[in-house]
């Protein structure tokens, strides 16, 4: 510790100090730092005023091919590889400055941020370790997060094609609540007569 | 005439585009290389650009700014969705996320 850059430990601190604002667990920041997990949890509790939660990460791959979650986590590792191989970002730069614009556009939704940044960062040490792919849906052209191996020929993204059972956002189900009632009413009267 | 005034609109959206396009630079250039889709080196020519240039470049009778989507048919499945749940501002998102960013070099 003792010979060690200043200038270099204040970056540490710094990405830490990031990372926890954004919702890091804690092993993501003794994955990602050299800071010792004293200091960790010292500065964890500075920033948000509360000690980290305990217990393991997530670690299956099947939670990022469910539905929500898959649309979401294909929209961040999107972003995160074009910062990483156009845009030359480092790589946890890459990951800060990606999960910020991922977060931006589901506000600009106003939808829920289905993928946590700690998520966010299995994700990419998922793709680190080949356990996932991107596969290119056949109708849109984009590129999906699936499970690593998995046939592409006929591939077509949960967006394009959506599984029957997928459930209709709270935002839809406002706006449709007005066409919803001119269809209702009959049906309101109805139940009506029999009461 | 109202064409002339249609090409007035382009000189002004034109000159918009790019001092957002300073700005986005200025406030975070990573990030800003990715919502314009423009390489390292575009992105230094750009943010030196002072009013002068600046004006000339927006004169032309054409946009700057180009189409953010690949082709007609990606643009068909983002619009015409049969199946659509209320994602079509993500799929928008997720799909222009993926194009890579034009180089300098390859537009010269």
């Amino acid at each position: 510790m003792s010979n060690k850059s200043l200038l270099l430990e204040m970056q540490q601190v710094q990405l830490a100090i990031d990372l926890i604002e954004l919702g890091a667990r804690l092993q993501v920041l003794e994955t990602e730092t050299d800071l010792s997990r004293a200091r960790l949890i010292r500065l964890f509790k500075e920033v948000r005023g509360m000690s980290p939660p305990k217990g393991m990460l997530p670690f299956s791959t099947d939670w990022f091919i469910t539905w929500m979650p898959n649309i979401h986590s294909s929209l961040f590792y999107n972003i995160f590889l074009r910062l990483q191989e156009d845009h030359g970002c480092e790589r946890m730069e890459a990951f800060i400055k990606a999960y910020q614009l991922y977060a931006e556009q589901v506000e600009t939704d106003d939808a829920e941020t289905v993928l946590g940044l700690t998520r966010a960062w299995t994700l990419v040490r998922f793709f680190e370790s080949d356990l996932l792919q991107l596969s290119t849906c056949t109708r849109c052209a984009g590129h999906f997060v699936a499970h690593a191996y998995s046939p592409v020929h006929d591939y077509v993204c949960g967006i394009c094609q959506p599984p029957s059972r997928a459930g209709k956002t709270r935002k839809r189900q406002q706006r449709e609540g007005v066409q919803a009632q001119a269809v209702e009413q009959p049906a309101a009267l109805a139940h009506h007569h029999l009461a | 005439m109202q064409i002339n005034k249609l090409i007035d609109e382009i000189h002004e959206l034109n000159l918009a585009y790019l001092l957002l396009a300073q700005r986005l630079i200025n406030e975070d250039r990573a990030s800003a290389r990715f919502r314009l889709k423009i390489d390292d080196e575009m992105a230094d020519l750009l943010q030196e650009l002072n009013a002068r240039q600046l004006t000339r470049l927006s004169r032309v009778n054409q946009l700057l700014c180009h189409f953010g989507h690949d082709s007609a048919e990606q643009l068909r499945q983002l619009t015409h969705n049969p199946r659509e749940q209320g994602l079509a501002q993500f799929h928008a998102s997720l799909l222009m996320a993926s194009r890579p960013a034009v180089s300098s070099a390859a537009e010269g």
